[in-house]
């Protein structure tokens, strides 16, 4: 006697991605209106009663666009932490098949674990215009396919009703269709001054900079993305570590430079003046050396 | 040869050889009157001929030419649509009594196992069944079925839920009053200990922003 079974398990959430718990969210670093939109938003989605009453729903599909690395999904995390609801990030990869009808199949899928998960998700697209490009007309085989699975990523959208947050570098590459199936569109654009010195604090913990060495060098990395900043202050930290152990210069200017030589900025958001200008730049004149802790930070210098 | 004529030496050798291949041809002759002779007999004994000269031609090959001759026939048929059944499950029906069958079944399903975590292929044959499934690195491994087999599809027991932290036992100034003890704590505020869902998670919301006078996403430009 032989009894043979092939099993096609079902699919499971974390097929299509990493499942984020609130307890993972950052605190976002946005510029005012950024922030003020998303706080409409959450008020908006707190007072579901109050606009049911009032014949009306709470709008759940949000649009995020900006440059890479400006924090679009920080953000979403943020928000659904602040709605205490875990975020499945889809990757492209798990959802876009090379076989023909099978990338349609995924995205029914994906939306079916959404809906049949044990509690609400927010469901959030990185790089939406993978999934979500322009349709076209037709003339090769492969814009069939994208037309396809573009139509059934419109009607799933439009039955779901769970959050969805979509992020995109290109938003002119979206189909209009899904565009408009979206009721909050927020553009987010590269830090400020005020976000880029806080965004450097905080990545440099637990070292610290006086406010205004600090000032100065926030100055100094104009149209840096938060990414960008990330990588240059924990390139520092690691620096601060590691270099004693490998015997390297240790002397500011140095260490300043050999950061900068190993971290290069995206050629199309700018070359902040810090890349330019090297150790030489008045901001590092004014970096106190050895980087002090940021609990020992003395504060009363005046800028000069 | 050029001397051939008759009254040579040649000529001779010539009509030996032909007297001795139509000696072979007359022996031939009464063997084949042999074998036709056996096949009568066999014949009157009820066996199909027929089949008795495919077991001769079958026992004539090497052994290893008729198992790829077989083989490739199978699947000459299967792709012209003579075979009923695929010719992977033929032969996987002989391993409920061929131990040697059984590891080459495994061996050969090997391939069909989908990605870690994709499904797995259970055998079930005489004896223990056996479950084949990736481990994250790739490999195929042999595991033991300890529950009796999904073979039915019956749904899976529902994964454990995520732990919550325990909800406070508050009304919903209550709550608000606890937001404003975390903001007033330096607490995040998505350290709301509220469901999604619940009306409090949001008067916690709102208490912890007015305490705070931000909006939760960290301190405002002035």
């Amino acid at each position: 006697m032989i009894v043979f079974s092939l099993k096609e398990q079902e699919p499971t959430i974390d097929d299509f991605g990493d499942l984020l718990s609130p307890s993972e969210a950052a605190e976002p670093i946005l510029a005012k209106d950024v922030r003020g939109a998303l706080l409409e938003w959450i008020t908006e989605i707190f007072a579901e009663k109050e606009l049911t009453a009032a014949g009306l729903k709470p709008r759940k599909r949000a649009l995020f666009s900006g440059k890479p690395g400006t924090g679009k999904t920080t953000l979403a995390h943020h928000l659904a932490a602040r709605l205490g609801l875990p975020m499945l990030v889809t990757r492209p990869e798990r959802v876009i098949s090379k076989w023909v009808g099978q990338t349609a199949m995924q995205i029914g899928s994906l939306f079916d674990v959404v809906r049949r998960h044990d509690e609400p998700v927010v469901l959030f697209f990185d790089e939406f215009d993978a999934v979500a490009g322009q349709r076209s007309n037709a003339e090769q085989s492969s814009d069939r396919e994208r037309n396809a699975y573009v139509n059934t990523l419109l009607q799933r959208i439009e039955q779901h009703d769970g959050f969805v947050i979509a992020a995109t570098n290109f938003a002119s590459h979206i189909d209009q269709a899904i565009w408009r199936r979206f009721d909050v569109h927020i553009e987010i654009d590269l830090p400020g001054q005020f976000e880029r010195e806080r965004i450097l604090a905080r990545y440099l913990e637990p070292w610290g900079l006086p406010k205004a060495a600090l000032k100065l060098l926030a100055e100094a990395l104009g149209t840096a993305s938060p990414a960008l900043m990330r990588q240059l202050a924990e390139g520092l930290k690691r620096q601060l570590v590691i270099g004693p152990m490998v015997d390297w210069d240790m002397r500011r200017d140095q260490t300043i430079d050999r950061l900068l030589a190993a971290i290069q900025p995206h050629p199309d958001l700018g070359k902040p003046r810090l890349w330019s200008q090297g150790a030489r730049d008045h901001a590092i004149a004014q970096m106190p050396w050895p980087l002090p802790l940021a609990k020992e930070v003395v504060d009363d210098a005046p800028p000069k | 040869m050029s001397t051939l004529g008759k009254n040579t030496p040649q000529s001779a050798e010539l009509l030996g050889f032909v007297e001795r291949v139509e000696k072979v041809n007359g022996e031939v002759k009464d063997l084949q009157t042999d074998r036709a002779a056996i096949f009568a007999e066999a014949k009157s004994k009820g066996f199909s001929t027929r089949q008795m000269r495919r077991l001769i031609k079958v026992r004539a090959m090497k052994p290893h030419d008729h198992q790829e001759d077989e083989a490739e026939y199978d699947v000459y048929a299967h792709a012209a649509g003579l075979a009923t059944e695929p010719p992977l499950l033929r032969y996987m029906a002989k391993a409920g009594t061929d131990t040697a069958v059984r590891d080459q079944v495994i061996e050969a399903m090997k391939g069909f196992v989908p990605p870690h975590g994709k499904g797995e292929i259970t055998i079930t044959m005489e004896g223990k069944p056996v479950r084949l499934a990736r481990n994250k690195a790739g490999d195929v491994e042999l595991l033991d079925v300890k529950r009796p087999l999904p073979l039915n599809g019956k749904p899976q027991p529902p994964r454990p839920r995520r732990s919550k932290p325990d909800v406070p036992d508050v009304d919903e100034d209550g709550a608000e009053m606890l937001g404003r003890d975390y903001a007033k704590a330096n607490r995040p505020v998505i350290d709301n200990p509220f469901p999604y869902g619940d009306d409090r998670r949001a008067r916690f919301d709102r208490g912890w922003r007015k305490e705070n006078g931000g909006d939760g996403m960290g301190p405002e430009e002035d």
